[in-house]
């Protein structure tokens, strides 16, 4: 079996290298948060720093690298099918699988730990160059090298979580019916999951709640609003993201242009390829927009208060303490995940290119279905800022769409548009390059 | 037989080629490459059905894919329809299978993301003439499929998806019907079905179909049989027995 997992990863480079990348990433953000943690021990003042890098940080990272793990399982099905039918008990699929997310798991965060650990010195002051730090040199930095394989041990635990509905399906379907049917079938939401997404929704509630007293000194607090309400929204990703794929792309007319058709029909049918691509850009729109447009809100508060001494604005070390685990996931994230659902897509390609499909209408298809995927996620991400904005305003008595901002979060959508799209049209290109047949002859 | 539907010669074609030193590109026949097909000459008239059999490894899957334009030539003239596949740019070879091509695959190869009444009318819908609804629905009638025009293709069985791809071909009213072991993953009854319907089409007077099979009995369906072996024709039969196709099989082994 060892030997069979192993020629697995290497044979499935793509899709383990998509998961290897974003656990990287988690490792890189998460050894951040752990390396400021570390630094604070000497410098209390530093220490509300770490937490909110590492709050930010994990509630941004557990949607994405749980969606990616899934991702990783359910675009193996077939490979798990074949394995079954090799006779390995399900039990043995199970262990296996999730000894594969394990592995890419620990592998990738050693990895991003070990690169924040080497970029952490010069990344410091580079960071901290905003003027109300300085002087920011004499700082004693510390990596916490030895805190670190609690770093690995949290990502391989959530990109376990995230695998293991994955793994214990491909153990109980019968692989005739994986082999048969090219995309897992269509299912709600869990029991835990929805548990987990009433807990969030209430607990973003809670906290704005919290904030209608209109004290001042409690304003910090609203910072975890919009990450809550993202993360409430990411929670609720394999619902929400579909139907609102659904609903938005049916008022654009799919009768006129052949890529749209294609475009949307391929979109719709693999969602879990679809729900890992846009959760990412959601997280990062929703928290970039809703963390900004709460600034613009708190100043708006404070300055009908007349308030004196109160900072509400970001300056770019707050902005990338705050935003840069949560954009750096996003953007690599949609990436990943777009690549790694790349074999569907060769096969899908060569099909249409068999049925006459010329290069232009395959291209444009493959241009139409990154853009689908990146405005769904940018108006999921600003449902979650609209959301969290009104409930802070809400809460403080002013209205709701006060200091609403979607520009910065739209930079988000950008960057993850750019890199679906050049995932996307990679093995476009490379089925239009080297023709159909080979694709089609792989299926066989 | 008609007036001729698809025409080949001395059609060549070799996989593998290795780049030879210091040169750009790859050079086909050269050292290391394997030459599947050497100079295959045929032709199919229009209300003919041709069916290609040999060996495993004799090239007959590759000259479908040469002749329906899927695949380039080494050398050699194709021709579809009146219309100059070899030599036809990238662009040229998708307008001419979206205008004159109908494929059907061992494997099926419909789109899952669509429904079966969309798989029916992608390819006129690719070529800018969308069908209306109701001439998809009778495509799938006539194969036997009414009613299962909201289905995704991993719900129907084998033969069930087969008689799809050849809805399609109907619907497209594909002048050249190209058929790659279209019974090869069906039981007895479906292929059948399969080549009875393939003969349907081959007995229209406008349209012809090339099949390829290991299947005797699917060959003695053809109008024509054509024996291939290493890559050349070595036989042809006129409508012919299995035990006869067979018999010339062995001879040319």
């Amino acid at each position: 079996m060892i030997r069979l997992a192993l020629c697995d990863l290497r044979d499935h480079a793509t899709t383990w290298i998509g998961a290897f990348m974003v656990a990287a990433v988690c490792g890189f953000v998460g050894g951040w948060g752990v390396s400021l943690a570390e630094t604070a021990r000497t410098y209390p003042n530093m220490q509300s720093f770490a937490v909110t890098v590492i709050a930010f940080s994990a509630i941004a990272a557990v949607p994405v690298a749980a969606q990616t793990a899934s991702l990783a399982v359910t675009a193996q099905r077939r490979s798990y099918a074949l394995w079954q039918l090799a006779n390995a008990s399900p039990c043995q699929v199970r262990a296996v699988v999730l000894g594969q997310i394990a592995a890419v798991a620990l592998l990738g965060s050693l990895c991003g730990t070990l690169a924040e650990a080497a970029a952490f010195e010069p990344l410091f002051p580079w960071v901290f160059s905003s003027p109300f730090y300085q002087p920011i040199d004499q700082v004693a930095l510390e990596v916490g090298l030895p805190t670190m394989p609690a770093v690995w041990l949290a990502v391989a635990v959530v990109f376990l979580i995230g695998g293991l509905r994955g793994a214990c399906s491909a153990a109980k379907t019968p692989p005739v019916a994986a082999l048969r049917e090219p995309e897992e079938a269509r299912r709600g939401m869990t029991w835990a999951r929805a548990a987990l997404c009433a807990i969030l929704a209430f607990s973003t509630w809670q906290v704005a709640a919290s904030l209608s007293g209109g004290d001042l000194d409690s304003l910090s607090g609203s910072l975890f609003v919009p990450l809550l309400a993202t993360a409430t929204l990411a929670a609720a990703a394999p619902v929400a993201l579909p139907a609102l794929l659904g609903a938005w792309t049916a008022l654009v007319s799919r009768g006129r242009w052949n890529a749209w058709f294609l475009a949307r029909r391929a979109a719709r049918f693999g969602l879990a390829a679809s729900t890992s691509v846009e959760t990412p850009v959601v997280v990062g729109f929703g928290v970039v927009a809703g963390v900004f447009s709460l600034s613009n809100l708190l100043g708006a508060f404070v300055a009908s208060r007349s308030a004196v001494g109160y900072s509400t604005s970001l300056d770019w070390t707050s902005s990338v303490l705050l935003l840069g685990g949560p954009v750096l996931l996003a953007v690599v994230g949609a990436a990943a995940s777009m690549a790694m659902s790349s074999r569907a897509r060769v096969r899908d390609v060569a099909l249409l290119v068999a049925c006459g499909a010329s290069f232009r209408t395959v291209l444009a298809s493959s241009v139409c279905e990154a853009l689908i995927h990146a405005v769904t996620a940018t108006l999921a991400g600003m449902l979650c800022a609209v959301a969290s904005n009104a409930a802070v305003a809400f809460a403080l008595g002013l209205p709701p769409l006060e200091g609403l901002s979607f520009v910065q979060g739209a930079t988000v959508s950008l960057a993850g548009l750019v890199l679906v799209l050049a995932a996307e049209l990679a093995p476009t290109i490379s089925v239009l390059r080297k023709g159909a047949v080979p694709a089609l002859a792989a299926r066989e | 037989m008609g007036a001729e539907m698809v025409v080949a010669r001395d059609v060549r074609k070799s996989f593998g080629g290795r780049r030879p030193f210091g040169g750009k590109g790859r050079r086909k026949g050269a050292c290391g490459s394997v030459e599947v097909l050497r100079g295959v000459t045929l032709s199919v008239g229009a209300g003919e059905m041709v069916a290609i059999v040999g060996p495993s490894g004799s090239g007959k899957s590759t000259l479908l894919h040469c002749l329906s334009g899927l695949e380039d030539v080494d050398a050699g003239f194709v021709e579809v329809a009146g219309e100059r596949v070899s030599g036809a740019s990238r662009s040229g070879l998708s307008r001419i299978r979206r205008r004159h091509v109908g494929f059907v695959f061992q494997s099926y190869n419909l789109v899952p993301s669509l429904s079966v009444a969309e798989n029916v009318s992608l390819p006129a819908r690719l070529a800018g003439r969308p069908l209306a609804r109701k001439e998809a629905l009778s495509a799938l009638a006539r194969v036997g499929l009414a009613g299962r025009e909201g289905s995704r293709p991993e719900e129907l069985s084998g033969g069930e998806q087969q008689r799809v791809a050849i809805a399609r071909t109907l619907a497209l009213g594909a002048d050249a019907v190209f058929a790659d072991e279209p019974t090869g993953a069906l039981d007895s009854g479906n292929a059948r079905a399969v080549l009875d319907m393939l003969r349907e089409i081959a007995d229209d007077p406008r349209r012809s179909v090339i099949l390829v099979t290991h299947d005797l009995e699917a060959a003695a369906r053809a109008d024509r049989v054509l024996v291939l072996k290493d890559g050349r024709v070595v036989r042809e039969l006129g409508r012919s027995s299995a035990s006869e196709i067979l018999e010339a099989m062995e001879a040319a082994r």
